[in-house]
């Protein structure tokens, strides 16, 4: 296990070192001018602007940009941020802790939910227990996350008036009213998984009703919730893993949408700020930080994976 | 109730998680307003943008700020002399000034301010204004006595003063010394504003404090001078990028104070408990023309878009009829405006296309750059489009990300038209100057142009500065270098326990004069 976990490590250096070429070609070939961005966009003094450019050492030839960025990447340093002088590197972990607390309950919440409703869905196979919850589903999958999420604040917020509808407190410096800020975000993201990992659980479980073993479990005498938990659940859990798995990458590394309607400061507003504003070193930083995300949660699901279905070894 | 419904379900959601107190503490008098983006910093005049001015703009002053109709009046100066050669400048200043520290101003505080972001260790964009770079150089700025700051220019500049009360400028803050460390980096503003830099907390919100202590002028709120009498204890400004969220917060009670949209502020005038302010302001939108590439190097094509175009509807179309077209790149709220600058190229299809059956016009295509920001530059360039395609011309809609749009901006290609917005200049010559001179960006290079606007930027003679206004105002409607639209009208939705709010033509809220009930 610990020799798969290192090489594992060891593989993902030249990924992420290819990764930083990567972004930093991509970012730079991003048409516009920091430095006119910094100074308000429709300034006159090409002065100002030279030595805005000098100041964010945009005045230097891109390799050697790149260069002293990657240098300074080794040496764990992401540099500071243009547009307010924070340094990267902590900026990245303060907004990942807002996403990771979103996220993460999101994603436990779904779980909770889906699991069962997915296994009860495929125990009433056909009955309309199975058809209220396929339906379900889909009109969930069908919701856009904006739509959704400004629907939940004009409802508990605007008229009912139940929940606040901006602003943020890390559950880490008021856990009560850090539950209370994040009902909303959590629910909006929850619902959009509910709905796939149902779905995928749905379909695992149907798969695995039909192999002989259930039957045999089934004709043994064994109760049906025992069949479905013990002999179901872990074998049909595996794909929905896998799902589990890139839907974590995907919301973890930024869940933009939820994030700018919750004014949650997570590292998706933050990406997409820094696109807007092209402070630079937040933006490779932030997306090289995300590289990084895919890495960790993809190894953690492997690993993981072996748990529910012992026929897949890590060495 | 919707207050009440908030504590009650705070309360109950409390007790669900078997969490002890969360309801929030009653305290001091509060008004929530929003910024669409963090603010950079709290280095006034250093670290900066729109959004973060409007903080600064609250704890900073300078000696000079600007009056409503944005004629020069003394800040933390009692009065001002200038020379009779126009090149040496004579603050006097006001007795009695606190800083947030308690400590009294004197001339020594203001010249160190003045080094700090004038001098050559400045780290101030404006510091280009003042050292020979950009036009004038200050030969001299010293402390005479407690209290009288001399400054010397190496010729006389009109607007010198202008941009010294520049809000991008920080209005040359006056700051006490012990605003930066020991080391000489930056701390925190310590300065003469009616409120102190509060909690910022990064992403979230920022919060500015009542400074008890603050000495107002006599005089009654004039533009961002004035007597300044706070009332209310702190004002947060919440983090919002959506707006759609921002109105929503409004009115779910838990903004006070919202820039809006026209549909909106359609919206909120009709509902109760809300109540809207609309206010021309100096913001100029406009469609930019790049005269260098054909067609648009025929002057006659470039009036013909002049007569295709008809400001009038299109304002009262973004604006949901509350705005008028002022097409001028001088405002109406401007000293300088008068019945000259009124004078349009008036709306007249038929014109057009016997000007561009004049010229010639052969159908090349005109490429139009307009970006999805707030701001209309969209909804502008979309109703331009189809006024244009009325008269024969052939127009092709590019929409774009802002970064990408400001590139071509700056290099004054890739485009014909682009829908545009200037903020604010709050002097007529700046007016012009936004986009007459001989750089990439600027699209009007007549010489005599750049030649009336330096001399507009150098006279202190009014009576000289209303001749080059008008003079430079007709070329611009006979030579078309833009098509002006008119001066933004800006909304502002509130809660009706807000009251005191007035905007104005530089729309830079103005904290100072909020009241709120309960």
């Amino acid at each position: 296990m610990f020799s798969f976990i290192l090489k594992r490590i060891l593989m993902s250096v030249p990924t992420l070192i290819i990764v930083t070429l990567i972004i930093f070609t991509l970012v730079r070939a991003l048409p516009g001018d920091a430095a006119l961005m910094m100074l308000g966009g429709d300034v006159d003094d090409e002065a100002a602007l030279t030595m805005m450019r000098e100041q964010l050492g945009l005045d230097k030839p891109l390799p050697i940009q790149f260069l002293t960025w990657l240098g300074e990447v080794l040496s764990g340093n992401l540099g500071t941020s243009i547009m307010n002088g924070q340094d990267v590197g902590s900026l990245l972990w303060q907004r990942f802790g807002v996403t990771a607390s979103v996220v993460l309950i999101a994603m436990l919440t779904s779980l909770l939910i889906a699991v069962p409703l997915g296994l009860l869905a495929a125990h009433r196979h056909n009955q309309s227990t199975d058809y209220s919850i396929v339906f379900g589903s889909i009109v969930l999958l069908s919701m856009p996350s904006f739509w959704v999420g400004l629907m939940l604040l004009v409802v508990f917020g605007a008229i009912l008036g139940w929940l606040p509808t901006i602003g943020f407190v890390s559950i880490g410096e008021d856990l009560g009213r850090g539950m209370i800020y994040l009902i909303m975000p959590v629910t909006a993201l929850a619902l959009t998984e509910i709905a796939v990992l149902t779905r995928m659980m749905r379909a695992g479980s149907l798969e695995i009703m039909q192999k002989d073993y259930i039957t045999h479990a089934r004709a043994k005498g064994l109760p049906e919730r025992r069949v479905l938990w013990r002999h179901v659940f872990p074998n049909a859990f595996a794909p929905t893993l896998t799902m589990v798995g890139i839907m974590l990458a995907g919301l973890l590394s930024g869940a933009a949408v939820t994030e700018t309607v919750f004014t949650l400061p997570g590292i998706g507003k933050l990406l997409v700020d820094s696109i807007y504003a092209r402070d630079y070193p937040v933006l490779q930083g932030a997306l090289l930080f995300i590289a990084a995300i895919y890495v960790v949660t993809n190894l953690t699901i492997d690993i993981a994976y072996s748990f529910f279905d012992p026929r897949v070894r890590l060495s | 109730m919707k207050q009440r419904n908030r504590l009650l379900g705070t309360a109950v959601l409390a007790a669900v998680f078997g969490l002890g107190s969360v309801l929030p503490v009653a305290a001091q008098s509060i008004v929530r307003t929003s910024l669409n983006a963090d603010i950079r910093g709290t280095n006034p005049g250093v670290t900066r943008d729109g959004n973060t001015d409007q903080i600064h703009g609250h704890i900073v002053e300078g000696l000079v700020t600007y009056g409503s109709d944005f004629s020069i009046i003394p800040m933390l100066a009692e009065s001002f002399d200038i020379s009779e050669d126009g090149k040496t400048y004579t603050f006097h200043l006001r007795k009695g000034v606190k800083f947030h520290n308690g400590q009294e101003m004197t001339a020594k505080e203001v010249a160190w301010s003045w080094e700090r972001l004038a001098g050559p260790q400045s780290e101030s964009h404006c510091v280009n204004y003042f050292n020979g770079k950009n036009n004038i150089k200050v030969t001299s700025a010293k402390a005479t006595d407690d209290y009288t700051f001399v400054i010397e220019l190496d010729r006389p500049y009109a607007v010198f003063l202008a941009i010294m009360a520049r809000f991008d400028c920080g209005s040359i803050a006056v700051l006490h010394p012990d605003s930066v460390n020991a080391d000489g980096s930056w701390n925190t503003p310590i300065a003469t504003g009616p409120y102190m830099m509060g909690k910022h907390m990064s992403g979230r919100y920022v919060e500015v404090d009542r400074f008890a202590d603050y000495v107002p002028r006599d005089e009654p709120i004039n533009g961002y001078g004035g007597g300044k009498n706070p009332t209310v204890d702190k004002i947060r400004w919440d983090i919002v990028s959506e707006a759609a969220v921002r109105s929503t917060a409004l009115k779910a009670g838990d903004l006070d104070l919202v820039s809006i949209d026209a549909p909106t502020a359609a919206e909120l005038k009709e509902a109760a408990g809300f109540r809207v302010d609309a206010t021309d302001s100096a913001v100029w939108d406009t469609y930019l023309l790049n005269s260098r590439e054909a067609p648009l190097d025929d002057r006659r094509v470039r009036q013909a878009m002049a007569h295709a175009i008809d400001p009038q509807q299109i304002v009262g179309a973004i604006t949901e009829g509350f705005g008028t077209a002022s097409p001028s790149p001088v405002p109406p709220m401007s000293a300088n405006y008068t019945e000259v600058q009124a004078k349009y190229p008036e709306y007249d299809p038929e014109k057009a296309k016997a000007l561009l059956e004049e010229a010639g016009y052969d159908g090349a295509e005109i490429k139009i750059l307009a970006t999805r920001r707030s701001g209309a530059y969209y909804e502008r360039a979309l109703m331009a489009q189809a006024m244009m395609s009325e008269v024969g011309l052939n127009t092709k809609l590019e929409v774009v990300e802002w970064g990408t749009q400001l590139d071509a901006y700056r290099k004054g290609t890739g485009y014909g038209m682009q829908s545009f917005t200037f903020s604010p200049r709050l002097h007529a010559g700046l007016s012009f100057e936004m986009f007459t001179g001989a750089a990439d960006r600027k699209a009007w290079k007549n010489p005599e142009a750049i030649e009336l606007m330096r001399t507009l930027l150098a006279t202190g003679d009014p009576k000289l500065r209303q001749e080059i206004v008008d003079k430079l105002h007709m070329m611009f409607i006979e030579e078309v270098p833009a098509i002006g639209l008119g001066h933004r009208t800006l909304f502002v939705g509130m809660s009706d326990k807000v009251s005191g709010f007035e905007n104005w033509g530089a729309g830079l809220l103005r904290g100072w004069m909020l009241r709120v009930d309960g």
